[in-house]
């Protein structure tokens, strides 16, 4: 008699039931890993989006207003990543009104240090420009940047005793902006008075960058003081009598009370749009860390005015830059402030 | 000799035997499968909607560009922009914690776009304003008009 070979139908459904499982178990960690995939995967582009949020830095160049009627607004990308401005408005800053409401920019794209006008406003705002009135600019890329400019910039009031701008610089001249370090004193004080015995003279002057783009100073910036000859028959002040004229030139920003460090060609000093600074004066030659010699500021011999007599210096502050996007050099000289110099 | 007159009786056979357990089996599998089934198919909708909830919230990203009081209604103004990859439906404004009415009511805007809202007179002038969205996005800023 000839046996079929039976298999028990149990082993099948067993069978069955462990396919089943695979798939199931398959399937779920494919539905898991997708899901959990997708959400790494968005929570990384918005992650990228922020961090190229943070490199993203554009002004605008120039007065936008200086053509009659017209709006001329030039924008430049000063970070190192591409952007693309998506937004403008403009507004009254007093009133809030909006001159020109959101305007969506499309494809203005800018690479880094690439500039572009925004030219289709021009028809929008000609006719509504008024030489007397304030304007808010504000500009948006796509990641979310807010860029705010107002034009004519609004000028600080005075806060103790003046104001001063020139060219793209404004000094705010007070007790806090004009100090100076000597050998005996290695801690800022105020600069309007001082001894004239000092020795390792070095003033610390606070500018503000009052343009619209980034200013990178030259180490041939100074300060001068004229020192005039106060001795025997020069004093009072006569006509005839000697001067001599002292240059402390600029050095490194980490420079302090005690040492000079030569200012750096490779690391000059940088100052965006609305950045204040101190800037240092000491070195008797550009880029050296040389003091000027002691008691300088009796006058050079034979013009020594170490006879116990008060003076009054004048200085300037000759300033020579560059514009960052440009390698033309330009230079200020500005008249600064009297000092008074007792005998010690 | 008595003769038995119960008649010989059978057990059931093997074979119906087999098909109940066998049919037993079956539907406690089916059960048991539909079950399953049933429970993988809610758990893997339920993480799904968790999923996604999370992705909306880290993708939907607003910004206040402006605020201001209108000086024809009163009203402070604010321009919401989304810079986020999905649009956005404003839910709650609070300012210093206090939830005000807005309108318009849950304005949606979409991705890459400004659009305003105007809260009641009664809105201060300077204030922390918390603007949340439908998908629970966050936006807080300290403003002054």
């Amino acid at each position: 008699m000839k046996l079929k070979k039976r298999y028990a139908i149990g082993s099948q459904v067993s069978a069955l039931f462990f396919v089943l499982i695979v798939i199931l178990g398959f399937s779920t960690y494919l539905i898991f890993a997708k899901n959990n995939w997708d959400y790494q995967s968005s929570k990384y582009n918005i992650q990228q989006v922020e961090f190229e949020k943070g490199l993203e830095n554009i002004t605008i160049i120039g007065n936008p207003f200086n053509k009659t009627d017209q709006l001329d607004l030039q924008v430049m990308n000063i970070g190192n990543i591409d952007i693309q401005l998506s937004w403008i408005m403009i507004s009254d800053p007093e009133t809030n009104e909006q001159i020109i409401e959101y305007t969506k920019l499309d494809n203005l794209f800018l690479r880094p240090y690439q500039k572009t006008n925004i030219y289709n406003l021009e028809t929008k705002f000609k006719g509504a420009y008024n030489e007397t009135q304030s304007y808010q600019i504000q500009l948006i890329t796509k990641r979310g940047t807010i860029l705010e400019v107002r034009h004519p910039r609004p000028i600080p009031l005075p806060k103790i005793i003046m104001t001063q701008v020139i060219g793209p610089f404004f000094f705010d001249v007070n007790e806090e902006s004009f100090k100076i370090t000597t050998q005996d004193n290695s801690e800022p004080v105020t600069g309007y008075e001082m001894r004239d015995d000092v020795s390792e003279l070095m003033f610390w002057i606070q500018v503000t960058n009052y343009g619209d783009e980034s200013i990178e100073l030259n180490g041939l910036s100074y300060i001068e003081l004229i020192i005039h000859e106060v001795e025997g028959a020069c004093s009072p002040y006569n006509s005839g009598c000697f001067e001599s004229e002292v240059y402390f030139y600029l050095v490194d920003p980490a420079s302090d009370g005690t040492d000079i460090i030569p200012y750096n060609k490779n690391d000059p000093i940088v100052l965006g749009p609305d950045e204040s600074t101190t800037l240092k004066f000491a070195a008797s030659q550009a880029y050296t860390s040389f003091y000027n010699p002691s008691n300088i500021l009796q006058g050079y011999p034979p013009h020594d005015n170490d006879d116990g007599t008060e003076n009054l210096l004048w200085s300037y502050i000759a300033l020579f830059w560059k514009y960052t996007d440009s390698s033309r050099v330009f230079g200020k000289t500005i008249p600064f402030t009297a000092i008074h110099l007792k005998p010690y | 000799m008595m003769i038995s007159k119960h008649k010989t009786r059978q057990g059931i056979s093997e074979i119906i035997a087999v098909s109940i357990l066998l049919l037993i089996s079956l539907v406690s599998s089916v059960i048991i499968f539909n079950f399953a089934n049933t429970s993988f198919n809610k758990m893997t909708d339920d993480y799904k909607d968790q999923i996604d909830d999370a992705k909306t919230n880290i993708e939907g990203r607003i910004l206040v560009s402006t605020i201001y009081r209108n000086i024809t209604n009163n009203n402070l103004t604010i321009y919401i922009y989304n810079y986020g990859a999905i649009d956005i439906i404003v839910d709650k404004i609070y300012v210093d914690g206090k939830n005000l009415e807005y309108n318009p009511h849950e304005l949606t805007i979409p991705s890459g776009e400004i659009l305003n809202v105007e809260l009641p007179p009664s809105a201060p002038d300077t204030g922390h304003l918390t603007i949340i969205t439908k998908t629970n996005n966050r936006y807080e800023v300290y403003y002054e008009t």
